[in-house]
């Protein structure tokens, strides 16, 4: 039921997604776009081409894009939460997010023109880039020291991230004329998507969620830790590592195509863990959902309010996000909880 | 008949400190052993060797005459489970949801929870008082029941030896008495329990016997007659105790007694 009323949200925000814009189409017209031929043919109003390019070629597939990209990173962020007990945990604290924007502002700095693992060179340096600095951090924290493996995972991460942003920083500093460049794509956003950018990321995105989703009993246990885990049955090292590269390929897939856009993968899972309670069987359908909704209705806000210009999007999910976030923190103070 | 469980001779520490120092140990089926012995005597690191957790510098630990660390780690969680020292859980889970939590040993990842664990969960429940609790989330209950609440998912684990890091640490005495209760019906079913204990009474209480830890080594090992003695008590802990009994019953009531009222207990005799 709860699950219903989602889905329900899902849809209606993507077809105002489908209407809103700086031009406005009605509930029919956005249906006769969408509808295969055949319905048409059935006394249905057809609609002119333009109408069908800017409803299904430009706005469904930056909002489909949108929402997979939203119940991507609130999937991942649920799961490095449950993995790190952590309710601060997000999808980037690993170092996804710093690896991809030292990729994309390298490739967009240095000019390259390499395509790979089908993305164009952009999303393709920043997904290289995301997948690297996660596999470094954990060849990292798995290498020595007596820490338990997740808390040096935690610092590594940490540490990883600062270095490799101030990277960045500098490569945005002695750059001036790919300043504005850099810095939007940091930001994260939809303009210009297409259908392309959703079919190149799938394959990483859809085994990804899979994976998380056949993780959640694991997840559940290791709530009381990992020594606990252990005694209970659950193989550590295993889930870790699947946890880690299910949740860091989903993310740097959506990182690669929309940016950094943060928030989403931090709020979707304490929002559903509120509504849905902490088993993450029934909290990461819901944290999918409800991230896939949050980005749709973000987007929607960053392409409308200060139309013709286009809103960073992660602009916007943080200025939306960041008070939702300190309302739950001040009503709900168990429910947030995390252990230590 | 081999032992349910025996160290023979094990070293182990951290980091190359050794903690525990050439511990033998048995434990046989059907009996509640207590480990008791003053703080860094060794009775974490003894119950983190039996659970499989810590893995012996030296010597061996095996189970039903098994190396356990030949024994995949799952596979040892269907035998043998633990309750650490105040066990925290991150998210507000229901009792239901933890207790479920230990039939996943039985199961794995995917295999849908039958009518059995359904069976088992509620046997729990009951044996540790919580049916009526069972819906609420751990964070709102007492100490003691959220203790009982990780005692019941060890016991649906369906194991031949549960080990309990201080179950009784941080509650009240009733709620001591609930949860030790409720391990001594367990131990009724001839499963065994290993529990690390401070308050010596309980152990004279609820123990079958007692394993008497002292600077990594076992000092003395045997019923709670024999192991509860003024001398071995007064040496190992280092403080005067009083023993006395329970009146009409076989059972022995220890008492630490602080330097200042052993001096005028003395005076008083004299």
């Amino acid at each position: 039921m709860k699950y219903l009323l989602l889905l329900l949200l899902l849809f209606a925000s993507l077809l105002l997604s489908l209407g809103a814009g700086s031009v406005r189409f009605t509930v029919r017209e956005i249906l006769s776009a969408i509808s295969p031929d055949f319905l048409l043919a059935q006394g249905a109003t057809a609609v002119s081409n333009t109408t069908r390019i800017i409803i299904v070629d430009l706005r469904l597939s930056r909002s489909v894009l949108a929402a997979v990209v939203g119940a991507a990173l609130a999937l991942s962020g649920a799961a490095f939460q449950g993995l790190f007990r952590n309710p601060l945990a997000d999808p980037f604290v690993i170092g996804a997010s710093s690896g991809a924007a030292l990729g994309a502002a390298l490739a967009i700095a240095l000019r390259v023109v390499v395509p790979v693992a089908g993305f164009s060179t952009v999303p393709a340096a920043a997904f290289a880039g995301s997948v690297l600095s996660v596999l470094l951090v954990y060849a990292l924290s798995t290498a020595g020291t007596g820490r338990p493996p997740t808390v040096s995972l935690l610092l590594a991460g940490t540490a990883l991230s600062s270095l490799l942003s101030s990277v960045v920083s500098f490569i945005m500093a002695v750059r001036d004329s790919d300043l504005h460049q850099i810095f939007f794509w940091l930001l994260g956003g939809f303009g210009g998507s297409n259908w392309q950018h959703l079919v190149s990321i799938l394959p990483y995105v859809i085994p990804g969620i899979f994976m998380l989703f056949l993780l959640a009993r694991p997840l559940d246990i290791l709530a009381f830790g990992e020594d606990s885990a252990q005694t209970m049955g659950v193989g550590i090292g295993l889930t870790r590592a699947l946890a880690i590269a299910a949740a860091s390929l989903t993310t740097a897939a959506a990182v690669a195509v929309s940016g950094i856009i943060g928030f989403v993968g931090l709020l979707a899972p304490h929002a559903a863990r509120l509504v849905f309670g902490p088993s993450h069987r029934v909290l990461m359908p819901a944290a999918a959902l409800i991230g896939a909704a949050l980005l749709v209705l973000a987007d929607i806000l960053a392409r409308t309010v200060l139309s013709p210009v286009e809103l960073p999007v992660g602009v916007l999910t943080s200025i939306l996000g960041a008070p939702f976030f300190l309302f739950l923190l001040r009503s709900k103070r168990g429910v947030l909880g995390g252990g230590s | 008949m081999t032992p349910l469980l025996q160290l023979r001779d094990v070293d182990a520490g951290y980091s190359g400190t050794k903690v525990i120092d050439g511990v033998s140990l048995t434990v046989r089926r059907g009996e509640i052993l207590a480990l008791i012995g003053p703080n860094g005597a060794g009775k974490s690191t003894l119950s983190k060797l039996i659970c499989r957790i810590k893995k012996p510098f030296a010597g061996i630990v095996e189970l039903d005459g098994h190396d356990v660390w030949r024994i995949r780690a799952k596979e040892y969680a269907r035998k043998v489970a633990y309750v650490r020292q105040s066990e925290k859980i991150a998210w507000p889970f229901t009792v239901e949801q933890v207790v479920f939590m230990g039939r996943f040993v039985h199961r794995g990842w995917l295999v849908p929870y039958t009518s059995e664990d359904r069976e088992k969960v509620d046997a729990a429940l009951e044996l540790t008082g919580l049916m009526h609790l069972r819906k609420r989330t751990l964070d709102t209950l007492s100490g003691g029941e959220a203790q009982r609440a990780v005692l019941a998912r060890s016991i649906a684990q369906d194991p031949s030896l549960l080990v309990l890091d201080e179950p009784v640490a941080h509650l009240d005495i009733k709620h001591q008495l609930e949860v030790l209760d409720s391990v001594r019906s367990f131990a009724a079913d001839g499963l065994s329990v290993v529990v690390c204990l401070h308050d010596l009474t309980l152990t004279a209480l609820y123990a079958d016997r007692v394993a008497l830890l002292h600077g990594g080594k076992v000092q003395l090992d045997g019923s709670p007659e024999k192991v509860l003695n003024k001398e071995d008590l007064e040496y190992v802990y280092g403080t005067p105790v009083q023993i006395d009994q329970f009146p009409g019953i076989n059972r022995l009531k220890i008492t630490a007694v602080p330097e200042w009222v052993d001096k005028k207990l003395l005076e008083k005799q004299q």
